[in-house]
């Protein structure tokens, strides 16, 4: 063997020559760029995010994580801890010289109807919670989506449909444990590195790799739910009377109203397949007799189709229709402290009719309530300081990411009178992270990253705290 | 013979004997025991040193024969004590090389209490619940009860044990058929609370629940069940259990049918066996075997040899040929090869051909010895067309290789069929397998890999029916190696993953581990007592059987045998028949869970493996230890 390299030998390229040193680990599952399934596992859920990161791992317990993220910072590497990879937007153009961590192997899960609590590993997906919890007469803070996952959803915050009741899902969580930089592994609760515990609260991560999460679960075996839908001709009428409606509007209910404009895939139910439709979906905990008396002011509005009825606890996660398999889809969204009838205009012009406006739909989920308060147990973050939360989706339908970023942007600036400073991250991808919390809560999530990840080996899902 | 006193013998508890209901004197501990060791052989001969094993155990005395004849005489006398000595040969007759007991069946308990068991499973529940009760009211202790413990009595309890359990939960069972859900509620609690690994009694106890009107506690009984069995066993609960909640959450009308109208199903409640996993897209290479079998029958030779990388199920052909031979009555005589054989000379036509080989082996002259198997194969097939099966054969010895390379040619119109299989992408050296591979009259067969359709009907056959998506991902993560897509199938069913297309990262991340630290990764989740004997197994080698792996591993055999059960339901060891060596489902599996025990333990089973090879020179032609 030659003491020294031949002059003709390239350099290896950044980061890849570095990422060697973690094939092996996991038991085999390191993927390299050029590695055959290395375009199959850099691939979130989100397939408009596109990233070519260093090296792809999908450990499968705490110990491989923790060789991982040794490994990673041994090498020069950063670690970006990734679920499902729904909330992928925020890393992109962020992650050649990381390592992405998937945590999807990590699929432990415990209900204990006793303490109606669950344990969660971070690749648990929501529908998994809900369906386990449901055989018990349990229910979890779901999102809208049975195949987000639990962990990276609830360290971002969590608006379910229980939320108006119930608080921030990330308020319901009573441990986490976490690989830190170092390669140690810590569970937090409110004894143990409570600093911990407060940052997961709701401060998107950015401080280790979570592996799995301890929280509540809800005593709730089946809610009056369903959907409302109209032609979209009728959304300002609709949007008008909502409005007026969720001011009113009982804690026990939760409600979000869409402007649709339906796909045509079969997957879809065929009376909504094509069109283009305003929707109003809402869960109301508690009997039907209760849950029709509160939606009654909406039924008066005439709908077309009325799904309402007393369901399982499980099948409101699918109340939605959300796809459940990778897509590729732009998201944006700004908190409102109100929706008056000129938001209402300003909102139906931007997207409405006659709006030119592609997105596939824009989305108002009714606030307020337990959400408004701050949660007893306290957090990064306790309570989202809103009425409403207006999201805009959109799939690139041909014209280019541009235009569908170009529409979303148009309801936000629509709305900019009724607009609250502050953002949800987790639906907020270009938002400064700065604003998704009070200003002392970002500056002690700042303090926290620096002294449990002094090197800033990880990769912050939001840049939350500094990056 | 009229008025012949009636004589009935009891096991099921100590061991007493009634003649026309009065008490029998039997005698001592060690005259009882002879009685035991015949009632246990039932109407079979037991040679006289079995006996003597039965009364002294390893280390009888030097005049054991004599003191044997003693204690039949003796027990003889008490037994019929009416018949003259010579005529005394009516209940323990002598008979070849020991005695044989000449009984009634009804005359022992253990005897009809199985008979009755057998019964009941075809009556209605009516009778059948009052069959088995009656049954069940035979028994006052555990069987055998004075020899407890006892290495000869033990399969025979453990047997007995185990008829008693499925007696107590048929006659459940059969009460709840009747309508008396309500009153076998606590009946079944118990018997879930002494053995809750049963998942027949979870199913008991849910639909008494369930018929109870009590639904909560029929679901909390289930989650109870899933729980210990995922704790204990680290498995999610069977397909009954699973249909059972799916159709308890649908409330489904299936549940409480009229108890009229169920009175037909009783034999439904007998447990199952289960069906092989189905083989999907190899139609070509079954038709192929199908068509050189019916050949065969027709006096035809032929020599097959399936070829392929590791995993793409090449040993399940031949298994599924050994099938469809013995269905058509065809002899079939197996070998397989394994690296720790393969310096061991003519260790595949041992494997093939049995002891009675040695003769021929013993010549002095190789080729005299190549003759002399070809001769011994043509007398074989003049007496009946078979199969000849080698697995693996780039692992064969130097030898015996060299004998297949000198038959194949020379096969002509024998009826013979050789079957072979070779794992591709490992280095071949040996002339003699070129020279095999390359004759013109061997068929090369070349499974290809699983097409996403037969993707799709093993995700269906494991978790059900599956998203387009998740299907899609499978067949891409494992590029459709079945051995690949059953560990990575059997890994999600572990962890309850649906099929759906939300899933599709969690089969990215559990499929891009290697085949090997799969297995070790889901053996490491399973309870010690399971994965101890996986350790044995790999350790064994091609050894390894229910003896000897409880013997390694120092546990008691049931509890081997139920951990064994755990690692074929779970696909670590292969599903072999009954008789066939143990064995992982690939040979990589084996290597990657031997390399996988923790050093102390391998050093301690490796101890215990010498030991029990220098004590025992009863498997010369397994002399391979396999190094740690």
């Amino acid at each position: 063997m030659p003491e020294t390299m031949p002059e003709s030998t390239p350099l290896p390229a950044a980061g890849t020559a570095d990422a060697a040193a973690l094939r092996g680990l996991a038991g085999g599952a390191v993927h390299l760029p050029g590695d055959p399934l290395y375009d199959e596992a850099r691939m979130p859920w989100n397939l408009q995010v596109d990233e070519h990161p260093a090296a792809v791992a999908y450990p499968a317990d705490p110990h491989e994580v923790a060789r991982i993220v040794r490994a990673a910072a041994e090498s020069g590497l950063k670690v970006a801890p990734q679920g499902t990879g729904h909330g992928a937007p925020p890393l992109a153009g962020r992650l050649g010289d990381a390592v992405l961590l998937r945590t999807s192997a990590m699929t432990g899960l415990r209900v204990d109807a006793a303490t109606r609590t669950a344990r969660a590993e971070a690749g648990v997906l929501w529908g998994d919670v809900v369906a386990r919890a449901a055989r018990v007469g349990l229910a979890g803070m779901h999102m809208s989506s049975p195949g987000v996952g639990v962990v990276g959803s609830s360290l971002g915050g969590g608006v379910s449909w229980y939320s108006r009741q119930h608080g921030l899902q990330c308020s319901a969580i009573t441990a986490v444990e976490v690989v830190l930089a170092d390669g140690t592994f810590v569970r937090a609760t409110d004894d143990q590195d409570p600093e911990l515990l407060w940052a997961a609260r709701g401060g998107t991560g950015g401080f280790g790799v979570v592996t799995a999460l301890e929280f509540d679960l809800l005593p709730v075996r089946t809610a009056y739910a369903g959907m409302l839908a109209w032609d979209w001709r009728h959304t300002r009428r609709v949007l008008t009377a909502w409005g007026e409606w969720t001011a009113d509007a009982p804690e026990s209910v939760t409600s979000v109203a869409r402007i649709f404009q339906v796909p045509d895939v079969a997957s879809l139910p065929g009376q909504l397949r094509g069109r283009k439709m305003v929707m109003i979906d809402a869960v109301a905990l508690g009997d039907a007799e209760a849950g029709a008396r509160s939606i009654a002011p909406l039924r008066a509005l005439r709908p077309e189709i009325d799904t309402f009825a007393q369901m399982p606890a499980a099948d409101i996660a699918h109340l939605q229709l959300d796809p459940q398999e990778p897509t590729a889809v732009y998201a944006n969204s700004v908190l409102v402290h109100g929706f008056p009838a000129d938001a209402v205009d300003a909102l139906v012009a931007a997207a409405g009719p006659g709006s030119g406006s592609n997105l596939l739909f824009v989305e108002l989920r009714q606030l307020a309530g337990a959400l408004a308060r701050p949660a007893p147990r306290g957090g990064a973050l306790d309570h989202l300081p809103a009425a409403f939360l207006v999201l805009g989706v959109g799939l690139d339908v041909g014209t280019g990411w541009g235009a569908v970023r170009a529409d979303a942007m148009r309801i936000l600036d629509s709305l900019a009178p009724w607009s609250s400073r502050a953002s949800y991250l987790s639906m907020a991808y270009e938002a400064a992270a700065r604003r998704g919390f009070a200003a002392a809560a970002y500056e002690r999530l700042v303090r926290i990253r620096r002294t449990v990840d002094p090197d800033g080996v990880f990769v912050a899902p939001q840049a939350a705290a500094g990056s | 013979m009229d008025g012949q006193p009636q004589l009935n013998l009891h096991v099921l508890g100590e061991l007493t004997a009634t003649r026309d209901g009065a008490v029998v004197d039997l005698g001592g501990r060690r005259q009882r025991a002879v009685l035991a060791g015949l009632v246990i052989h039932r109407d079979q001969v037991v040679p006289a040193d079995r006996l003597v094993e039965c009364v002294w155990g390893e280390q009888p005395p030097a005049n054991a024969p004599g003191a044997l004849q003693a204690y039949v005489s003796h027990l003889r006398r008490r037994l019929e004590p009416d018949a003259t000595a010579r005529q005394r040969e009516g209940v323990i007759a002598r008979a070849g090389p020991g005695y044989v007991l000449r009984l009634p069946p009804d005359a022992v308990d253990a005897w009809t209490f199985e008979a009755a068991v057998e019964s009941a499973a075809g009556e209605s529940p009516v009778e059948a619940a009052c069959t088995l009760d009656t049954a069940l009211k035979a028994w006052r202790g555990p069987a055998y009860a004075d020899y407890a413990g006892e290495a000869w009595v033990e399969a025979e309890c453990a047997r007995l044990t185990e008829l008693r359990a499925v007696a107590r939960e048929r006659l459940l069972a059969a009460r709840l058929e009747l309508g008396e859900a309500q009153l076998v509620i606590g009946d079944l609690e118990a018997l879930v609370k002494e053995d809750p690994l049963r998942e027949e009694r979870w199913r008991l106890l849910t639909l008494a629940l369930y018929r109870a009107h009590r639904q909560a506690a029929a679901l909390e009984a289930l989650r109870r069940a899933r729980t210990v069995l995922a704790d204990e066993l680290g498995v999610d609960p069977g397909p009954a259990l699973r249909a059972l909640e799916a159709e308890v959450l649908a409330q489904s009308p299936d549940l409480d049918g009229p108890p009229a109208a169920r009175a037909a199903d009783a034999t439904a409640l007998v447990p199952r066996p289960r069906t092989p996993d189905g083989i999907v897209d190899r139609d070509h290479e079954l038709t192929l075997l199908r068509e050189r079998l019916e050949d065969l029958a027709d006096g035809t030779s032929g020599c097959v040899l399936v070829e392929g990388p590791a995993g793409i199920g090449k040993t399940r052909l031949l298994d599924e040929l050994r099938r469809l031979a013995v269905a058509a009555g065809v002899w079939v005589r197996s070998a397989r090869s394994s690296a720790l054989e393969q310096d061991f000379e003519w260790g595949v036509v041992r494997q093939l051909f049995g002891a009675g080989v040695d003769d021929v082996l013993g010549r002095a002259e190789r080729f005299a010895v190549l003759r002399g198997l070809c001769e011994l194969t043509t007398r074989l097939a003049e007496q009946a067309p078979f199969v000849l099966c080698v697995d693996d054969v780039q692992r064969c010895d130097e030898a015996s290789l060299q004998f297949l390379a000198y038959l194949v040619p020379r096969l002509e119109e024998l009826p013979v069929l050789i079957v072979l299989t070779m794992r591709t992408g490992e280095p071949q050296h040996a002339d003699d397998l070129v020279e095999l591979v390359a004759d013109e009259t061997v068929t090369v067969v070349r499974p290809a890999p699983l097409t996403e359709q037969g993707t799709a009907a093993l995700v269906a056959d494991r978790l059900g029916r599956g998203a387009d998506a998740f299907v899609a991902t499978c067949h891409r993560m494992t590029s459709g190696n079945p051995l690949l897509l059953r560990q990575l199938l059997r890994a999600l069913a572990d962890q309850g993953v649906p099929p759906d297309a939300a899933h599709v990262d969690t089969v990215r991340a559990v499929g891009s581990r290697a085949i090997t630290s799969l297995v070790t990764l889901r053996l490491r989740r399973m309870p010690e007592r399971v994965s101890i004997v996986a350790h044995a197994v790999a350790v064994l080698g091609p050894t390894a059987d229910l003896r000897s792996v409880a013997d390694l591993a120092r546990r008691p055999e049931e509890e081997v045998a139920a951990a064994l059960d755990v690692l074929a339901r779970g696909e670590i060891l292969r599903d072999g028949q009954p008789g066939q060596p143990l064995d992982f489902v690939n040979p990589l599996v084996r290597d990657a869970i031997h390399a996988d025990i923790p050093p102390g333990e391998r050093a301690l089973l490796h101890a215990r493996m010498e030991r029990r090879l220098k004590s025992s020179s009863s498997r010369p032609a397994h002399a391979g230890v396999p190094t740690p």
